[in-house]
């Protein structure tokens, strides 16, 4: 046996797994990074949609929702938007932009698991937004929003799991997203519906009350009540901490989800030879 | 590498004699680096919503092996079942029935290590990430198999001054010619350097000289690796494979060493020779002593309206019968005006096999395209 062979034969899968998942991101940060225009549409995007809905806001005359300010709210609802973007997007696209680099089948007939490939392109996309949080955040203060964090450390957490809960829904989303070959339209089919389900930029009070507990099962929902709460109210660590739990289990619930229907797209892929058929 | 001396014309592209320490045993100890007994694939072709489409074919039952430390060619036109083939022994694709092992990991259940065994360069100009430059591309594909970064460094460094990439490894693959990418191609092929390598049409779009470049890296390839390569080239099946299964709508119609399966088209070797006519010349007597020479079986005049003396002769060896022959009529002063050789061929193997020329494709080549 060579050398290599060798050293392959006693890696272990766990690392695998995490080496796999970082040098994904990496391919992910470095496509990202060779094109100006993409990099600057991802802080502008959010700005824009923020601005527009600040302006339908005013306009009718109101001037705060239940418990914040309209600005305050909306800006930590466009960071959320921000995740959305970063990571549903990604992971719906991960393997869907593999094919259309040709990339897909060499990537499937390597051993690495898919999901440590498609949460990389997450995570990538994930480390690519820190910026784009930064610019929302002077946008938001340049229109006067006031945040009152007596936990930095909490708003961090909030800040983080609203990306991970992002991220929990794109990988659970990634196999439907394969399996169709529609990634494009079926993620532009679930924005809209998010957006308001979750509360990203109108309160969930808003909603009808037969549709408010549907936005209750999405993971982000929780990560960005929490969020609102630690940065705009103060809130402390007993207070958030329900949404916390519920973010963390719902967002384990939707990364299993995500496992299993990666792996039954395996299966399906290779059983209908619809691999390339993008 | 020089592709000529290594393919003397003969069937053993490869060294016969390869001793068991410089030839791999394989897992199982069989010697066997890819088994594949009566593999099948069907594929439905689509027509809409709600009609089945008609069911397609695409490989009919397929068996050959494959020696470890070999070079194995499947041959065949567009839309013979190669590509096909190739995706189920990859495990891209699930086979309708039949079984394969590669290196004794059988494709389906134990998919997982025959990954690992596997280095696949699939066909097409695409599948590297053209905004990376070769050695990110190298560096992403060796994660995928495991590989910690010095290891990836050291054999990416190996890999790239091997494929005459080493000063360009910076660039972004973007600005790479169409050879160059090919080469790279290999490279990420063998970066996790793979027991075995199976290339789908490696040389398909390069010009000539890109084409030559990348034969003989895959000449170098063997023994350290077994290769399986699909092509549509005769001459590099010719040129490259210790063994042909040659193949055609789904199935092997004809399977051996390329000298074997040329041997078999009973075509005759023959050597043309057209020298300025000379009413000096007694035909019969340069026949005769023609036909006397070795290797030479019979010589022939062929008549010819062009003032030419046009002599043929039926050979074993062209290339001895040629010496011997321009040797005896320099002695007698011929001028030699052409020489034409004809060999029996792959294609003439194809012909006798398929029944039919190799030109053109498979007729069900839409409904696999796809797959």
């Amino acid at each position: 046996m060579t050398p290599v062979r060798r050293a392959l034969v006693d890696t272990p899968s766990a690392w695998n797994f995490v080496a796999a998942m970082l040098a994904a991101a990496r391919v992910q940060q470095r496509s990202w990074a060779s094109n100006v225009i993409l990099l600057l549409r991802r802080p502008l995007t959010p700005a824009l949609g923020f601005l527009a809905v600040l302006l339908a806001y005013r306009i009718s005359g109101q001037t705060a929702v239940p418990e914040e300010s309209v600005v305050g709210f909306l800006i930590v609802g466009t960071l959320a938007i921000q995740a959305w973007n970063a990571t549903v997007w990604s992971c719906g696209f991960a393997l869907q932009s593999d094919a259309y680099h040709g990339t897909l089948p060499s990537i499937l007939a390597s051993p690495s698991n898919r999901m440590a490939v498609v949460l990389g392109y997450g995570l990538g996309d994930f480390v690519l937004s820190a910026p784009s949080v930064l610019v929302t955040l002077l946008i938001g203060l340049g229109f006067g929003a006031t945040f009152d964090v007596a936990h930095p450390l909490l708003a961090l957490v909030a800040m983080t799991l609203v990306f991970i809960s992002a991220l929990a829904i794109g990988v659970a989303c990634s196999g439907l997203f394969i399996l169709s070959r529609n990634a494009n339209p079926l993620a532009n089919f679930l924005q809209t519906p998010v957006h308001i389900l979750a509360g990203f930029y109108f309160p969930r009070s808003a909603l009808p009350d037969w549709l408010e507990p549907v936005g209750g099962l999405l993971p982000i929902t929780h990560a960005l009540e929490a969020l609102r709460a630690s940065a705009l109210d103060g809130a402390g660590w007993a207070a958030t901490f329900d949404e916390i739990v519920i973010t963390l289990l719902a967002s384990v619930a939707f990364f299993v989800l995500g496992m299993w229907s990666l792996r039954r797209v395996d299966h399906e892929l290779r059983r209908t030879g619809s691999l390339n058929l993008f | 590498m020089n592709l000529a001396a290594r393919n003397p014309s003969t069937p053993a592209q490869q060294p016969e004699s390869l001793t068991p320490s410089s030839v791999p045993a394989g897992r199982d100890g069989s010697g066997r680096a890819i088994d594949v007994v009566d593999l099948t694939r069907s594929f439905r072709k689509r027509t809409g919503w709600l009609r089945s489409g008609e069911l397609v074919q695409a490989v009919r039952g397929i068996s050959f092996t494959v020696p470890h430390g070999t070079i194995f060619g499947v041959l065949g036109p567009n839309g013979a079942g190669k590509t096909t083939t190739i995706k189920m022994l990859s495990t891209l694709l699930l086979p309708s029935s039949g079984t394969a092992t590669i290196n004794g990991f059988d494709i389906v259940r134990d998919e997982h290590q025959v990954r690992t065994q596997l280095g696949v360069l699939f066909g097409g100009d695409k599948g590297l990430y053209n905004q990376l430059n070769a050695l990110e591309n190298l560096r992403y594909f060796g994660r995928l198999y495991g590989m910690d970064d010095p290891l990836i460094k050291q054999r990416s460094r190996e890999l790239l001054e091997r494929m005459q990439l080493l000063d360009r490894a910076h660039e972004r693959v973007e600005s790479y010619s169409r050879g160059m990418k090919q080469r790279l191609h290999i490279a990420k092929t063998l970066i996790h350097d793979p027991a075995i390598v199976i290339l789908d049409e490696p040389t398909i779009g390069l010009d000539p000289g890109a084409a030559i470049g990348v034969r003989e890296l895959i000449a170098d390839l063997v023994p350290g690796h077994t290769v399986l390569l699909t092509t549509h080239d005769m001459h590099e099946a010719d040129l490259l494979c210790r063994e042909i299964a040659i193949i055609d709508q789904g199935l092997i119609v004809a399977e051996g060493t390329p000298g074997a399966l040329k041997a078999a088209t009973e075509i005759d070797r023959r050597v043309a020779i057209a020298l300025a006519d000379d009413a000096r010349y007694d035909r019969p007597v340069l026949e005769a002593r023609l036909a006397a020479l070795p290797s030479v079986v019979r010589a022939t005049h062929q008549p010819d309206d062009t003032g030419l003396m046009r002599l043929e002769l039926t050979c074993l060896d062209t290339t001895s019968a040629l010496d011997a022959a321009l040797a005896m009529l320099r002695e007698h002063g011929a001028g030699v005006t052409a020489i034409d050789i004809r060999e029996p061929s792959l294609e003439d193997a194809f012909l006798r096999a398929a029944g039919r020329e190799f030109e053109g494709d498979s007729p069900d080549d839409d409904a696999k395209a796809d797959s």
